[in-house]
């Protein structure tokens, strides 16, 4: 008898980690949940149960409700705070605007930074770094990038680049398809990491894989793509490998 | 002595308004370094002195949070220092800005859509709104432009509000504004 009851309570408490973890992974409107009745619910568990294994599961709840009673006051703060507004109105705040009053609402909002662009030591660096990698100028060099170029300058063919962009597309994806740009061509010689730079570089092109800039802390991600997307208005920039 | 303090308020006006990096600004530790402890003390006389210019020392946090010269050097030290403008612009100074008034119109609509959907949004989402105003392949190129300047930023799947946005752009201000 004692036996079913531990199941049942086993079960219950069980039934309601679940519960508490469908809220958690939810997310959604986190702010109209009622947790009165699981609190109350949890209570009435806790003090029916015998066993470390149900105490230790009823904690395993209260850690699920703290989270979730975390979330609802970050959601509330947000909510209440003066940036809170309704993604509706918004939109329609927005429509109902002309160009003249949006652009005014910016450049009385805007204190922009002031900076000179001068020369120094770190633009220096980059600067020989990028002058030492850059291929001697000839007519070639001035076509259009395309496998078929290169393969006509570089030591592979057509076939073998394009074992070599498969090679590190796999690479990125046992990587979990997202990895730092130094990270992804880390190799042995500087010749070995340049050959890698460009195959990247093909894969980035052609829309195999993506890139994630973070300006402040210096990082560029490549990020795998499920299909090649091919941008309309591709954007060029350049990536200095040291 | 008084000589020592002017050579510092100079070397502090080069760090602040000449890029040493990619990014404008630079840390506080950086300007401990190079101006020693008491930086605050001369960051607070060269504050003075272009206050007078209509300019400010801005110091933002990592979070994008507004700091004082007054908070605690450990609270400084990774934080980011600029000089900006301290007053209003008008829509005649867009012209020596280098941004058009469909831009800057585009990135209010951005900034403010973003803020409305609790800081991050998609790009196709983004796409959508200004596709209302402007042109499609326009709304397209502009996104691109706004993350390269560093206004917005790409993280992963979504758009969020860039560095510049945080250190930049009043965003209550603009707020009020869309809605007044």
């Amino acid at each position: 008898m004692l036996s079913n009851k531990k199941t049942t309570n086993e079960k219950e408490i069980q039934k309601l980690i679940e519960e508490l973890d469908n809220i958690i992974s939810k997310k959604e409107n986190i702010l109209e949940i009622n947790l009165d009745e699981k609190i109350r619910k949890l209570a009435e568990l806790l003090s029916s149960s015998n066993s470390l294994e149900e105490i230790n599961n009823c904690s395993e709840a209260i850690q699920r409700l703290a989270v979730i009673i975390f979330e609802k006051t970050k959601a509330l703060k947000n909510r209440s705070g003066i940036l809170y507004i309704d993604p509706f109105l918004m939109k329609l705040a927005i429509l109902g605007s002309n160009i003249e009053k949006l652009s005014k609402a910016f450049i009385q909002s805007w204190r922009p930074v002031v900076g000179r662009d001068v020369i120094n030591l770190f633009l220096l660096k980059d600067a020989m770094t990028y002058w030492n990698s850059i291929t001697k100028y000839s007519f070639e060099a001035r076509e259009e990038k395309t496998i078929e170029n290169v393969s006509k300058i570089s030591f592979l063919d057509e076939r073998g680049i394009n074992e070599e962009i498969e090679e590190m597309y796999n690479e990125l994806e046992r990587r979990g398809g997202k990895e730092l740009y130094d990270k992804l061509i880390e190799s042995k010689n500087l010749s070995e990491k340049i050959f890698k730079a460009v195959i990247l570089s093909f894969m980035i092109t052609y829309g195999y894989v993506g890139i994630i800039r973070e300006p402040l802390k210096g990082k560029v991600w490549v990020v795998k793509k499920e299909k090649t997307i091919e941008s309309k208005n591709p954007e060029s920039f350049v990536i200095v490998v040291k | 002595m008084e000589e020592e303090s002017t050579k510092k308020l100079r070397r502090a006006a080069q760090l602040l308004f000449f890029k040493s990096h990619r990014n404008p600004g630079i840390k506080g530790w950086e300007l401990r370094k190079a101006l020693g402890q008491d930086y605050t003390k001369i960051l607070k006389k060269l504050e003075e002195k272009i206050n007078e210019l209509g300019l400010t020392i801005k110091i933002v946090s990592d979070s994008g949070e507004l700091r004082t010269l007054s908070d605690p050097h450990e609270v400084l030290s990774n934080c980011r220092f600029f000089i900006s403008i301290n007053d209003p612009l008008t829509i005649t100074d867009l012209r020596t800005s280098g941004w058009s008034i469909d831009e800057i119109a585009g990135l209010t609509v951005c900034i403010a859509t973003i803020i409305s959907k609790e800081g991050k949004t998609t790009r196709q989402e983004l796409e959508q709104i200004l596709s209302q105003k402007l042109p499609k392949w326009k709304a397209t190129r502009l996104l691109s432009k706004y993350i390269k300047a560093g206004y917005l930023d790409e993280k992963e799947d979504y758009i969020v509000l860039g560095w510049r946005t945080k250190s930049e752009v009043d965003l209550e201000n603009i707020i009020r504004y869309i809605f007044s």
